[in-house]
């Protein structure tokens, strides 16, 4: 079955749209689907962490097999530089501006030694602490922030990591993926996972029947969390804190879990209920690196 | 006089960038014990580069539901935490405080939040 791909950016319409393909796979086993990629003018690196999730859904846990063609030039450079291409086929990696594309699977990382693998012992979080060391944290792009800029970033980046690996009781990984606009002064980060998703799993915990436009809509106040069964104690505050730095930044963030997407920039809030459900959650980022000029300090890492 | 005992956080997790939940449960894992042993503990974080609320509220968050806010008070000092770090650690302290004065209470209050 050959299902056709448009352009897809970094908005609600680019999550729809990529919902829609998992919509169109969902629900199949041991099909085989080419990813027409002929009508693609523009495909956002950082949504290569989505369209990565969407083909794992559909091969790995349905049998089928999925293959990407008639790819335009520009589209696969764009989609070579991270790394992401490479999975389906030979590709030479020649460019650095992006972040690259990474599946961190709980399944081939082995327990750290002497430590038995738990719920809350995830070596998942050591893999990915190398891959944003090598990323982002010795990027010049990045050690060239200012010292609270670079903080609040490094800070955030790991909180939706662990809030991914925490939250979502995924098995089948998380994905992440990025980009630099170098001439823009912008940096864009996604982190996909394949869980139960925000709604369900405040539902879960507080034996509530939320929505899924709902429960996202409380939880990005902050003070709602569902970590107090894992850690006997109450957290809530890693996704308002987020927000906030999202706002201080003049940045984006967009949320898509199951059948909601939610966005928060420079215009304001916006939730749009999809059709076609995503099978996790999606948590992509948009931060200007210019905000501050750099001081003298380094952030040597 | 209580036995004082120095723990440098970045010894116990093995890493200067302190984290994730995993990290913060190595932190609870290895000073828990000490203040239950009555142990005056110097927490520094010397040459800990990041810190998350998730790393606060697996490695710290949870001591206030094993000892009073005034015992922690006296035997739990953290030392060389930056100012934003430690508005963080605030926050994630507040929070545990209220949790577990009344955890029902908490969260009563936290479902009647989300329904309404």
């Amino acid at each position: 079955m050959v299902l056709q791909l448009g352009n897809v950016h970094d908005s609600l319409d680019g999550f729809d749209k990529l919902a829609g393909l998992h919509g169109r796979m969902r629900g199949n086993r041991s099909h085989s689907f080419k990813i027409d990629m002929g009508q693609t003018d523009w495909f956002d690196a950082n949504m290569c962490a989505v369209l990565g999730a969407v083909i794992h859904m559909s091969t790995r846990k349905n049998g089928n097999t999925v293959n990407l063609t008639n790819i335009p030039t520009k589209v696969l450079d764009a989609l070579a530089r991270n790394g992401f291409i490479q999975q389906y086929g030979d590709y030479s990696n020649y460019y650095n501006t992006t972040v690259a594309y990474r599946r961190f699977d709980f399944k081939t990382m082995p327990p750290l030694p002497g430590q038995a693998r738990t719920a809350l012992q995830h070596p998942i979080i050591d893999v990915f602490r190398e891959h944003a060391r090598a990323e982002f944290l010795r990027n010049p792009e990045i050690t060239a922030l200012s010292p609270p800029l670079f903080l609040h970033f490094s800070r955030n980046i790991f909180e939706m990591f662990d809030n991914a690996v925490v939250h979502s009781e995924t098995v089948d990984g998380i994905f992440s993926c990025g980009q630099y606009f170098h001439n823009k002064r912008k940096l864009r980060f996604t982190i996909v996972d394949l869980g139960i998703g925000i709604g369900e799993s405040v539902n879960k915990y507080f034996g509530t029947s939320l929505s899924s436009e709902r429960a996202i809509s409380k939880v990005v106040k902050g003070g709602i969390t569902t970590k107090i069964s894992t850690y006997n104690t109450a957290g809530g505050s890693g996704l308002r804190s987020l927000c906030d730095f999202v706002r201080s930044n003049k940045g984006d963030i967009r949320i898509m879990t199951k059948d909601c997407c939610w966005e928060l920039t420079c215009n304001g809030e916006k939730t749009r209920k999809v059709s076609s459900a995503f099978p996790g959650t999606i948590v992509s980022l948009t931060l200007n690196t210019n905000q501050k000029p750099s001081d003298s300090r380094t952030n040597n890492y | 006089m209580p036995k004082e005992r120095k723990v440098r956080v970045l010894e116990v997790v093995g890493d200067e960038l302190c984290v994730s939940s995993s990290d913060g449960s190595k932190l609870y894992d290895r000073i828990s014990p000490l203040l239950k042993d009555g142990e005056k503990l110097i927490l520094s974080f010397l040459n800990v580069k990041t810190v998350t609320s998730a790393f606060f509220n697996a490695g710290i968050a949870p001591l206030y539901g094993e000892h009073s806010e005034e015992t922690l008070k006296a035997m739990l000092v953290v030392e060389d935490l930056r100012s934003e770090d430690e508005d963080l650690l605030t926050r994630v302290v507040d929070n545990a405080i209220s949790y577990h004065e009344n955890p029902d209470e908490y969260m009563r209050k936290m479902k009647e939040a989300l329904e309404s």
